[in-house]
């Protein structure tokens, strides 16, 4: 059977399995189209890629995003438990807009993504998992530019299965 | 009203930390236990609001730890003003916590 073969059968499949297959789209992506309403600008796309050039290009597109000494990533140099890595993101930087945080062997790179308002000031402390040793990358957004700060953080037992 | 979001502030001059800590098992998803297939569940969205206005958005995904922990500063702040922490999550499931500092 050729492909073209292949496209007629799909075409012509009984109306049921149709009508099935256009009702699992929709209970699929309706929750997903309600959730964008009630929060604008979740970045899914960043979501779903999976290499750190991937999310770096959706999240910021060509953008320089130079290291800069006034963001600290604070976290253990060794993590014994990869499932839970306390890490902690300051930055002096007083016109922070977003901060995110990728990790750089996670199967989703991108483990989160933080919006600020203005009086939100450039602070951020959460527990994240690694799936295994590797480098932490943390972007921050302000008015005058994009800067990141890089930490290596060393994992005994990884924390993807958690 | 709330038992999955518990909220600690701390008030150091006219900056608030907010501590949450938030109930969920944040799971991944895609492997199986038991012969059975797991659902990803994790918390897609976190939001606070300080006095009606947001001043904190998170996107999370599923590299977010079980039960996770969250901290912010937030600026302009003054004892008895209201604190609201949301949070929703992949499966739609959402709840609630509103407090004072």
């Amino acid at each position: 059977m050729d492909e073209r073969d292949l496209i007629l059968t799909i075409d012509r499949a009984p109306t049921r399995r149709r009508l099935l297959r256009a009702a699992i789209t929709a209970a699929c992506t309706l929750p997903f189209a309600w959730i964008k309403g009630a929060f604008a600008a979740r970045p899914i796309e960043a979501f779903r890629a999976e290499t750190v050039a991937d999310t770096v290009a959706v999240l910021f597109g060509d953008r320089p995003i130079p290291e800069s000494d006034r963001i600290r990533i604070s976290a253990a140099d060794l993590a014994e438990n990869g499932s839970v890595v306390p890490i902690k993101i300051e930055t002096d930087f007083t016109d922070v807009t977003a901060v995110s945080i990728i990790a750089m062997k996670n199967p989703v790179p991108l483990v989160a993504k933080f919006a600020f308002s203005t009086a939100t000031k450039g602070f951020v402390a959460t527990r994240i998992k690694l799936a295994s040793s590797s480098e932490v990358i943390a972007v921050v957004e302000t008015g005058s530019g994009t800067y990141q700060a890089r930490k290596p953080i060393e994992v005994t037992i990884g924390g993807c299965s958690v | 009203m709330s038992n999955s979001i518990k909220v600690r502030i701390e008030l150091r001059g006219n900056e608030a930390t907010v501590r949450m800590l938030i109930r969920h098992p944040m799971e991944i998803g895609g492997r199986r236990k038991n012969g059975e297939y797991i659902a990803p569940h994790f918390i897609t969205h976190v939001s606070c609001k300080h006095n009606g206005l947001t001043v904190a958005q998170a996107h999370w995904g599923p590299g977010i730890s079980k039960n996770p922990y969250l901290s912010l500063v937030i600026g302009g702040a003054n004892s008895g003003d209201k604190i609201e922490v949301r949070w929703v999550d992949n499966q739609g499931a959402t709840d609630e916590y509103g407090t004072e500092i």
